[in-house]
């Protein structure tokens, strides 16, 4: 606790177990699907 | 009409009165003084009054329509807040400068013609400067030197359009410009300055987190949004706007995301949300510029009310960056609230201001068949959520425990926060107050289910970027760091001119100098002893020169040690005449090709 | 508090809600007659999808871009 109260130079996000593939999945699903409605839109 | 007053009066009139007040009655004025505007606006007849004849041209202090009351309205609103806020600073200056600075704001507003505009546009220079200044550290005094100097450019070429344009038609009335040759593009770089546009909106992130706490609630609000005006007034439908403006929309909130001073991430989403705006205004239609107007009074609401949150956690513990707060909703629970009341209406959740205004400019840019002006504004308005709606509060009052325990601000503060956040529900709820008092009439419904649906799957969705991002420890790390901007060019090249004028400019000046006061002098003095010895003297040298020979040399030494007495080579008579005889030909040509020539 | 890669309970509950409704955004969206003014805004939660990929884009150009090339210590402007 004490090394809190002195400047924190940075503050880092842990990652919690899981949610990186969470976010990988995603995320690619969501550029995927995006791509296909502009392809088909703009097609 | 018959007790109305121009509307800068009052508060130009309030600023020399505060100076002499303490207390009650300080406090008394300060919230008067808005009402009391309030109600004058209200008993203003549309149409042009307080006209001053002043040389040839006609001075008009109150040029009153739709579009300038809207703008007269919110700031006589935001002034109570803001001035409700600042009621316990006991610093007499910054109440003048409060004044001061709301006065000419509505000065500007009011202005029929551009002299009036020009002078209320500087005073506003100069009181918004000492908004920074009065926070006394090194960083403000260097901020808002910058600010000023900035600012007096950005005046100057105001006042050089201004002269141009009056100088070209003759009239020096404040109305459309349209742009078109050289004076227009002047004024319309000068409204550009205050607007903030990219490239030239470093002041406003430079200085703005440097203020005074309760400074930074009055700079947010006026400075941007009387250039939005002006822009509305003179540059209507000028194409060029609306990519300045999706570009102000665009590139804030890259650098809102890794900024640390949670007061300059709230002014760069200022520039984000005056770009909408702009985008407004570039379009020109009435549907456009009724949003562009609406959003500046949603947007002035709602972003002083962030200010003043964010002042509130500066005032309670002295701390603003992301990485010295959080976890502060334990202890100020209801300043908690305020700032996620604000923070949703910035990012325009169904039921909050921005979502009936913002969607005026959108719907515009859809009417207009702009897709990627379309696209650029939806990704900014899911990033200004992104780092407003929830880096904001999350940041401050969240995400880990600081250990800081600060209480609710004074009571005061408390209550302006708590009438801003109210005009944000009620916005957001009953837009159709909102729209009344708009410069054109509006058929717009925003609450259809697309519309709330689509909104709201826009934020949720940039809500879960956000938490996947923070889970999968992805989100970058708040730092301690500065960084860098387009003021770099400014503040580096700064130093490069400076090196440049006592380096090479100052060696080559002294040179110069040092010809002329020394050497020159030295020469004539020389030469006029005996003026026909020193010409051979220099014909020797050429000569020397090209043979080189050893007895050329001897002869010019000779000729140098014994230089003033040597009388060997006087002129012949003859020699002399001729010289007189050619210089009396050259004078009477030129007299006859250039004074003859000349006068026919 | 939140320790390295656990959740507290409060976070777990506010998480599952949250999720609930953004997969309730989703469904609620078929239902929903459109008024759209570009093709693209027929098709099915493209505000969610074009929003949630805006938002990482924003955030990976930030922090892998932008920041590499701005970042400075605290006093570069001070010498």
């Amino acid at each position: 606790m004490e090394k809190e109260r002195e400047e924190l130079m940075e503050l880092k996000h842990e990652a919690v177990p899981g949610f990186p593939t969470v976010f990988g999945i995603t995320f690619s699903v969501g550029v995927l699907y995006l791509i296909l409605i502009l392809y088909l839109s703009l097609k | 009409m018959s007790f109305s007053v121009p509307p800068a009066a009052l508060f130009i009139a309030g600023a020399f009165l505060v100076v002499f007040l303490r207390g009650m009655p300080r406090s008394f004025l300060l919230l008067v003084l808005p009402v009391l505007s309030l109600l004058n606006l209200l008993s203003i007849s549309d149409g042009i009054h307080w006209i001053i004849h002043f040389m040839d041209y006609k001075l008009i202090f109150g040029r009153v329509d739709r579009l300038s009351l809207a703008f007269g309205y919110i700031f006589t609103m935001i002034s109570f807040i803001a001035n409700l806020y600042a009621l316990r600073v006991d610093n007499n200056p910054e109440h003048t400068a409060a004044l001061l600075y709301t006065g000419s704001s509505l000065g500007v507003v009011f202005a029929g013609d551009f002299l009036t505009l020009l002078i209320f546009w500087e005073i506003m220079s100069i009181g918004a400067a000492y908004f920074i200044w009065a926070r006394r550290t090194t960083a403000s005094y260097a901020a808002g030197m910058r600010y000023l100097l900035v600012h007096i450019f950005g005046g100057f070429c105001l006042l050089c359009g201004i002269l141009m344009h009056v100088h070209n038609t003759g009239s020096i009335e404040f109305g459309y410009l349209g742009l078109g040759g050289l004076a227009s593009l002047l004024i319309f770089i000068g409204f550009g300055i205050n607007c903030a546009w990219p490239g030239l909106h470093t002041w406003l992130t430079d200085a703005y987190p440097e203020a005074t706490i309760t400074g930074t609630v009055f700079l947010s609000a006026f400075t941007t949004k009387c250039a939005v005006y002006a822009l509305a007034r003179s540059f209507p439908g000028t194409e060029i706007l609306i990519w300045i403006g999706a570009i102000m929309t665009l590139f804030p909130i890259f650098f809102a995301v890794i900024e640390n001073d949670l007061r300059r991430v709230l002014s760069y989403s200022l520039i984000n949300q005056v770009g909408f705006m702009v985008v407004g205004i570039g379009i020109g239609t009435h549907l456009a510029l009724n949003g562009a107007t609406a959003h500046a009074i949603a947007d002035i609401i709602f972003k002083a009310l962030l200010f003043m949150a964010m002042g509130a956690v500066l005032h309670q513990t002295g701390k603003i960056n992301a990485t010295e707060v959080g976890g502060l909703h334990r202890t100020m629970p209801i300043t908690c609230t305020f700032c996620m009341v604000g923070a949703a209406s910035i990012s325009a959740f169904p039921l909050f201001s921005a979502f009936a205004t913002k969607s005026l400019i959108i719907e515009a840019v859809a009417a207009g068949h702009m897709p990627i002006i379309w696209f650029i504004l939806i990704f900014a308005s899911a990033g200004v959520f992104h780092h407003a709606g929830i880096k904001i509060p999350f940041f401050t009052f969240f995400a880990r425990d600081s250990g800081l325990r600060p209480k609710e601000p004074p009571l005061n503060m408390m209550a302006a926060m708590g009438i801003a956040a109210f005009l944000c529900v009620f916005i957001g709820v009953c837009p159709g107050f909102l729209y009344s008092i708009l410069p054109y009439p509006v058929d717009y419904q925003p609450y259809t289910p697309c519309h709330i649906v689509a909104q709201l799957q826009l934020l949720f969705f940039s809500a879960l970027a956000f938490t996947l991002l923070i889970l999968a420890g992805i989100y970058p790390p708040e730092m301690r760091a500065i960084n860098l901007d387009a003021d770099w060019f400014l503040r580096k090249g700064a130093n490069v001119l400076v090196w440049f004028i006592t380096k090479p400019v100052s060696a080559v000046v002294a040179k110069i100098n040092d010809a002329v006061t020394d050497a020159l002098p030295k020469f004539l003095l020389w030469f006029g002893k005996n003026p026909p010895a020193a010409l051979k003297i220099g014909a020797d040298i050429i000569v020397y020169n090209f043979t080189d020979r050893a007895e050329d040399r001897q002869r010019l030494e000779k000729e140098k040690i014994i230089y003033p007495r040597d009388l060997l080579y006087p002129w012949s008579i003859g020699a002399a005449v001729s010289s007189v005889l050619i210089f009396l030909l050259i004078y009477l040509l030129v007299y006859f090709l250039y004074y003859k020539t000349g006068a026919a | 508090m939140k320790k390295k890669g656990s959740l507290s309970t409060a976070l777990k509950v506010f998480l599952s809600i949250f999720f609930s409704v953004v997969v309730l955004l989703i469904i609620i969206d078929f239902f929903i007659p459109k008024d759209p003014h570009f093709r693209w805004e027929e098709y099915p939660s493209f505000y969610a999808v074009y929003g949630f990929v805006a938002c990482v884009v924003l955030v990976l150009f930030a922090k892998y871009v932008l920041r590499p090339i701005v970042k400075r210590k605290e006093d570069y402007y001070e010498f």
